[in-house]
């Protein structure tokens, strides 16, 4: 039994390596494939399927950079446009932020405010924020902070019950030790549930910095006054049928969302890393 | 049977009747005086674990009265309940920051209680990063650090293996010696009740009660070899006796 154990031993852990390897190699390998067949396809429609005349809808991969990136001129009004809505998508975010922690908290400390607000936190998500952005844009102005208040209505909600779920994380024995010790409600806040929460509230603030950059750009297309958003550039491209400035502006916007998206994950690591490991890893 | 020392806990007539009507436990007396190890030993259902939570407080009882002559209380849990966001020695450091203790004194007291248990080279650990038994040995630091006068043990080792069981009872053992605490703990394991205490009471369930209670006449300090000798095996078969009586 004893004298088998080394030989049973090896085998599997050579499984094991081959396996870590296999799978490493598959996480390079694998979406670069992906991204190489997306861009084939995306000549085989341009080139073939599309006649010459129709070829704005989709110009090639490399007019699009030669046009949309490699053109200082066009560069850099691209590269404003998205300043503008990283500036919206920014000032939404960190309002969101606010907002949805003060909620978070208050529905933590009291069942009663739990009950009297979560419906109208359920409520805001179930409104088709879109719809409501003419409105806002004629109740507030044309103003960068009407943009900031589709961003917030926006991104909100997954920040108020990302966080309200993480303050109810904690264990009830783990409840039990503060309850022990007479901690009042601000210790069991700061040192229990708050702690408690980072993990759940990293989710929500990833989810919501990626809403926050589309209220932007959709915020972008109804507000026509002020700074031009990359939203804005993209409408402006598409009925001018410059096809290589707007797919430029539209792989810029997704390259924003990813940066921020990026960002969220890179500082909930940061800062709960060297203790939370999420189950599925 | 109970001894002529200072009182330190005592349940009196106690009651504990759940809001569905379920009775948890019936008309429990049980006097432990200052610096006794009482082990409350019983089937799952018994109350025993009820009980511990009314003696701390957690839980009110619904009849009779429990009087506790002290408030330094230590209170170990089944699960060793860490703070996964908190090093070992935060962890240990977390009842004396909530009691209030200075950050000097509560570093010190860290740092001779982690020596006391045997993990100064772990302060910097994180929850995850220990073994089961270790954990245990943390949750038992925290409350140390405090000094108990009366210590509360609720099933602590219960899922451990039985090798990392028994050092930890030797563990406990050795801290009894040494801090002189009132010892209140918990079991379902008719070995561990005898092997630690100076009393074991025998509940039985539905409702929960106590069925007998037995002395233990090993003095202490106690080492293993009492497990190998048959006085020992004699009263363990005289427990278990009783407490397959107790289902």
């Amino acid at each position: 039994m004893a004298a088998a154990t080394p030989g049973r031993q090896s085998p599997s852990k050579a499984r094991a390596r081959s396996g870590w390897f296999a799978s490493r190699t598959a996480e390079i390998v694998l979406p670069i494939a992906v991204g190489l067949s997306v861009i084939g396809l995306w000549y085989f429609v341009s080139y073939v399927v599309l006649s010459e005349r129709r070829r704005f809808v989709l110009p090639p991969p490399h007019k699009v950079v030669a046009v949309g990136f490699l053109d200082g001129h066009n560069l850099m009004s691209e590269l404003e446009g998205l300043w503008t809505t990283t500036r919206v998508a920014v000032a939404g975010l960190l309002i969101a932020m606010v907002i949805g922690f003060l909620v978070a908290i208050l529905m933590s400390q009291a069942k009663w405010i739990e009950t009297s607000l979560y419906p109208y936190a359920v409520v805001l998500q179930t409104i088709p924020i879109l719809a409501l952005v003419p409105l806002i844009a004629f109740a507030l102005g044309y103003s960068f902070w009407s943009r900031v208040v589709v961003c917030v209505l926006i991104a909100v909600f997954p920040i108020i019950t990302n966080t309200f779920f993480g303050l109810q994380s904690a264990e009830p024995a783990m409840h039990d030790l503060f309850t022990l010790h007479r901690a009042d409600r601000y210790t069991r806040l700061v040192k229990l549930q708050v702690p408690a929460s980072l993990p759940a509230v990293f989710t929500g603030l990833r989810i919501s910095a990626g809403l926050s950059v589309i209220g932007a750009i959709v915020g972008d297309f109804f507000f026509r006054q002020g700074d031009p958003g990359i939203g804005l550039l993209i409408d402006t491209y598409r009925n001018s049928l410059q096809g290589e400035r707007l797919y430029a502006s539209i792989i810029l916007s997704s390259l924003l969302g990813l940066a921020v998206f990026w960002l969220f994950g890179a500082l909930g690591k940061a800062v709960t890393g060297s203790w939370y490991r999420p189950t599925s890893g | 049977m109970s001894s002529d020392k200072a009182v330190m806990l005592q349940f009196e007539g106690v009651g504990m009747t759940f809001p569905d009507g379920t009775v948890a436990l019936e008309d429990v007396d049980i006097s432990i005086g200052r610096g006794e190890f009482v082990a409350l030993l019983g089937p799952s259902g018994c109350g025993k674990s009820t009980l511990l939570r009314i003696a701390s407080g957690l839980q009110p009882e619904t009849s009779g009265r429990v009087e506790t002559t002290t408030d330094q209380v230590g209170y170990v849990f089944q699960d060793a309940t860490l703070l996964p966001w908190r090093t070992v020695e935060r962890n240990v450091g977390l009842f004396a920051e909530l009691e209030g203790m200075g950050k000097t004194q509560t570093k010190n007291e860290v740092a001779k209680t982690l020596e006391i248990v045997g993990l100064s080279a772990f302060a910097g650990h994180y929850p995850r990063q220990l073994s089961g038994g270790m954990k245990m040995r943390v949750s038992l630091a925290r409350s140390l650090v405090l000094h108990p006068e009366l210590f509360m043990f609720d099933e602590p080792f219960a899922a451990l293996d039985e090798i990392t069981r028994q050092s930890l009872n030797d563990e406990v053992l050795r801290l009894y010696g040494a801090e002189q605490f009132t010892g209140v703990f918990v079991t379902h394991s008719v070995a561990e009740a005898v092997y630690l205490s100076s009393r074991v009471v025998v509940m039985a369930a539905r409702p929960g009660r106590v069925k007998e209670v037995f002395d233990v006449p090993f003095g202490y300090p106690r080492t293993a070899e009492l497990r190998y000798d048959p006085a020992f095996a004699e009263l363990t078969g005289l427990v278990s006796q009783s407490l397959r009586g107790a289902h």
